[in-house]
């Protein structure tokens, strides 16, 4: 029964996923801050995240022939690690303080934003599975 | 419309005013220095700030790209101003006087530097403050259910 | 007393009560004779489908990053979905229990 697992539910999932490893690069690029030629990344779920949203209820869809079958990213391909791009300090080290800062309140909201929408749903399953009171 | 494009204007600014605090940190230390690799006494340097749009990603309606591209701007530095100032300083026995006995001396007036240094903390204060609030109306939105 | 619209206002009392009155008079109109009840309950049904819809898109347009996506607009998609979801459940009771109620007569 396609309750908990229609594309809207598995999109949620999935962005919560990713966010959580963005985190991770985004904190790494904080860390290295006063490192000599680090250049910072980012991490791109976008087209990730839009073949989720699109794809048929019945199925999903692999985005490559050749891709291996075993772990939650086979179907729908790995998000892409990028170089954002920066222009350099004295130390030929790109990160901006400000800017990764900003990312980080950013993706934080959204992950939060992602769970308060899920738990929501939940709840509302739950309320009309349990009828409440009658 | 996010928090984002928001947060991005203000995360220009501070690092607009952060660059500047490098230039007024840079003038203050060398305030006294005769000797450059140019030749010739420090020139004081100052940042020229201009607005800048934030790069959009994809605008729906002709409002939108007024709104990012003409309104709702951020900072960026256009170029770092080095101007030549000196003042003459006697000093007969400084090792770079001129035959009359003055030393050519960047004019950098401790005290503008100093102020202009509270004024750069102050922006960079508001911003912080800007993107606060920016996350607090977030989470505001996010009680909603 | 007429709130003067400078924006514009689908959800003041005003407008509920002109949407309800319109609505009756069109359900009305189209079959004076016969409104059943079970009608009423299948368009409303279908209009808590329509809402959970528009509420999946909404977290869909969120997801994806789009232009016209901010949190608040999908928090108050969610929530109208859930309030209406929550509403047909209620109503469900009482009709059962209604239903109940006059069993219990007959017998």
């Amino acid at each position: 029964m396609k309750i908990f697992n229609d594309r809207i539910m598995l999109g949620l999932q999935k962005d919560m996923d990713y966010r959580q490893l963005r985190q991770d690069l985004l904190t790494s690029n904080l860390a290295n801050v006063d490192t000599p030629g680090y250049r910072p990344v980012d991490l791109d779920f976008s087209e990730q995240l839009k073949a989720i949203l699109q794809s048929d209820d019945e199925k999903m869809t692999v985005t490559a022939a050749g891709h291996a079958v075993g772990g939650d990213n086979a179907e729908f391909g790995d998000p892409v690690i990028v170089a954002q791009k920066t222009e350099d300090g004295l130390d030929a080290n790109g990160v901006d303080l400000d800017q990764q800062m900003m990312e980080l309140t950013d993706n934080s909201l959204r992950y939060r934003s992602s769970v308060k929408i899920i738990s929501k749903k939940m709840a509302l399953m739950r309320y009309v599975i349990s009828g409440s009171n009658t | 419309m996010d928090l984002k494009t928001a947060a991005q204007i203000a995360a220009s600014a501070m690092s607009a005013q952060r660059l500047r605090l490098n230039l007024i940190s840079s003038n203050l230390a060398n305030a006294h220095t005769t000797r450059t690799s140019e030749g010739g006494p420090y020139k004081r340097k100052d940042a020229i700030f201009i607005p800048q749009s934030i790069e959009d990603d994809g605008q729906s309606n002709a409002f939108m790209d007024y709104f990012k591209n003409e309104v709702a701007k951020g900072v960026k530095v256009a170029r770092i101003q080095e101007t030549p100032d000196y003042k003459m300083v006697y000093d007969p026995y400084h090792p770079d006087a001129n035959p009359e006995g003055y030393v050519v001396m960047p004019n950098i007036n401790v005290v503008e530097e100093m102020v202009d240094l509270l004024s750069t903390s102050r922006s960079y204060e508001a911003n912080v403050q800007a993107v606060r609030t920016l996350k607090a109306m977030a989470e505001e939105a996010l009680k909603i259910g | 007393m007429k709130i003067n619209p400078a924006v514009s206002n689908n959800y003041g009392p005003n407008a509920i009560r002109e949407k309800f009155y319109n609505e009756t008079q069109k359900m009305q109109g189209e079959n004076s004779a016969t409104l059943s009840f079970s009608d009423f309950l299948k368009e409303s049904v279908a209009d808590v489908n329509k809402t959970q819809v528009q509420a999946d898109e909404s977290i869909a347009k969120l997801l994806n990053g789009e232009q016209g996506a901010g949190i608040h607009e999908t928090m108050l998609a969610v929530e109208q979905a859930d309030l209406k979801m929550r509403l047909m459940v209620q109503v469900r009771n009482k009709a059962v229990e209604a239903y109940r109620e006059i069993m219990r007569i007959s017998t």
